[in-house]
């Protein structure tokens, strides 16, 4: 019996400490916590620490002082990005909206449908699987390899000529995303 | 060529939902000089992005985020925010963390009759084996985030820069960049909207700008707001630093860390109701006070107390005056000053003033406006009581 007492004390005591350690081992609020601060109106709004105004709200003549005290600085127009969005896509139209593609993943164009790749964008931007699936009657993607998109391979002259037949838009896509396909090196010195 | 297959982990964590968003990621290779552009769409809500592999020069990655005009703002950021962040409908500033919060948190309070309007970059970050790593961090007195400060108050800059190629190694190309750009750009709010204009203007660069050409932290202690405007203290916009190297070719700059900071305007306030050197034969009613851009955590309210205007006074709080807001964007409200009978007990000098508790000033409150007054009820008869009545 004592030493069930006793097992019991122990029990109690080290539920106790576990306790105690929880409850100082939390991070307690104190009233400057953000989470109290909730807006509403009453005098209990004010933080307990409040004293007396230290200072005057800052005038502008104040504040020119304290920012031309370090070397005078310009505000100038915005510089263009060399990445851009724009300078970096082919735009596609078609029916009062356009998709972004990567520059240079426009394998072909046919003629005819030549009005339909635009240097602009104009209308609704929806979003490239949108737009194909708007527009699979004259766009269709050609998957391309890893070699192929970086130019070391040309693509078949084969597979190209089989779309030109076709009268297609042709993207080239890696996982059916749209890439870019650099010509190949040789062909480039060559030209 | 050299070929890395290292396969970029871009931890997209989209916490998002709304199908009205769409998204995408453009990975922009830098190979032989030229770019390789990659976009992937984003579909779903959270989760990894599988990044083509990095070959060449490196890669710079762009997060570009479009959201349907027609779609009501605030019903996106009731839906979507929640209380995992503060919603902040002025997120088209791109205050938002990426990363943790995902890209539907840019909203788009423009004008819905702009349709054309372009998808917005959100996030660029360029990789690479020689592209430099930095991290841009600011930091104000307040702890809130994102960043903010108000226009009076400095704001802190550190940028720590990380794996710079030093140009005197033999193995690193020539194209290897050997230095990192920062430079500071503005963008200014609607004062009233508090948000940036949706066709970009109000947007520029400062001439300040700095090359570190050495790995290390670099901090700025102490730096004021320089938004271009009339009255500097109303200033509102936000202020960006941003880090970039130059890279691929022609040399252009490409963004390797960045950070922003939002700048709201220093409360004013008027006090309505005691005209100067007023003098009333009763205690004064009908006083109210008109407060405008309040910061957006703040506690405003009048005080009273006897003699003319003083600097730390001892007074009394007016507690029908006492207004508080804990939000993202400042706050106007107009305040009744009512129950003054309470405070004045003798005739006398009195005065009232307005003042506001902010992160700012060691949370002590800064006075934004008084007004003084007498109170005299001794009713004084000066004149005399004739009659005239005909004879």
């Amino acid at each position: 019996m004592g030493k069930n007492h006793r097992n019991a004390m122990k029990l109690a005591s080290h539920l106790l400490f576990l306790l105690a350690l929880i409850f100082l081992g939390f991070p307690r609020k104190t009233s400057a916590a953000p989470e109290t601060r909730v807006g509403g109106t009453g005098l209990d709004r004010i933080p307990h620490q409040t004293g007396n105004p230290t200072a005057d709200a800052m005038s502008d003549e104040e504040l020119l002082k304290k920012r031309n005290a370090s070397t005078p600085i310009k505000a100038l127009p915005p510089k263009p990005s060399a990445y851009g969005l724009l300078e970096l896509s082919s735009i596609l139209e078609s029916n009062g909206t356009y998709a972004l593609l990567p520059k240079g993943s426009i394998l072909l164009c046919p003629d005819a449908l030549r009005v339909k790749w635009v240097a602009q964008p104009t209308g609704k931007w929806i979003s490239w699987t949108d737009f194909l699936t708007a527009n699979r009657n004259w766009v269709q993607c050609h998957e391309v390899s890893a070699e192929e998109i970086t130019g070391e391979k040309a693509i078949p002259a084969a597979v190209l000529e089989k779309y030109r037949k076709a009268n297609l838009v042709i993207i080239a896509t890696q996982r059916g995303n749209p890439v870019t396909v650099l010509p190949p090196p040789s062909a480039a010195v060559k030209r | 060529m050299k070929v890395y297959p290292v396969s970029f982990l871009l931890a997209a964590a989209l916490s998002c939902s709304s199908a009205h968003a769409v998204d995408f990621i453009r990975q922009i290779q830098l190979i032989r000089g030229q770019t390789v552009v990659y976009d992937t769409p984003i579909s779903w809500k959270t989760g990894d992005l599988r990044s083509q592999p990095l070959k060449g020069d490196g890669a710079i990655f762009q997060l570009y985020a479009y959201d349907d005009p027609a779609l009501s703002p605030f019903t996106l950021a009731d839906a979507n925010l929640g209380q995992a962040v503060h919603a902040n409908v002025s997120l088209d500033s791109h205050l938002v963390d990426v990363d943790a919060l995902g890209i539907h948190l840019d909203i788009f309070l423009g004008d819905p009759a702009d349709r054309s309007s372009l998808p917005k970059l959100l996030a660029e970050k360029a990789v690479g084996t020689y592209i430099p790593e930095a991290q841009v961090v600011i930091t104000s007195e307040d702890t809130y985030y994102p960043p903010r400060t108000r226009a009076d108050q400095p704001y802190q800059v550190s940028i720590h820069i990380n794996k710079l190629p030093d140009p005197a190694s033999a193995d690193i190309p020539p194209s290897a960049p050997t230095k990192v750009l920062v430079s500071r750009r503005y963008k200014l709010y609607h004062p009233t909207l508090h948000i940036p204009a949706p066709n970009g203007s109000g947007q520029g660069v400062y001439s300040q700008g700095l090359e570190l050409k050495m790995n290390g932290s670099f901090s700025i202690p102490s730096l004021y707001q320089q938004l271009p405007g009339e009255q500097p203290t109303k200033s509102i916009g936000e202020e960006t630093f941003s880090a970039s190297v130059k890279v691929g070719n022609p040399s252009a700059e490409a963004n390797i860390g960045a950070a922003t900071i939002q700048v709201w305007p220093v409360a004013t306030a008027t006090i309505d109701g005691i005209p100067d050197n007023a003098k009333f034969l009763n205690v004064p009613e009908n006083i109210s006070a008109h407060l405008t851009d309040l910061y957006p955590d703040h506690v405003t309210y009048a005080r009273i107390y006897k003699g003319v205007a003083r600097l730390g006074a001892d007074g009394n709080t007016i507690a029908s005056s006492v207004v508080q807001h804990n939000t993202y964007a400042p706050q106007d409200a107009v305040i009744p000053v009512t129950g003054l009978e309470e405070f004045i007990d003798t005739d006398g000098i009195y005065t009232v003033e307005v003042v506001t508790v902010t992160p700012f000033n060691h949370r002590q409150p800064e006075r934004l406006a008084y007004a003084t007054f007498e109170v005299d009820r001794t009713l004084e008869v000066r004149g005399s009581l004739t009659s005239s009545i005909d004879p």
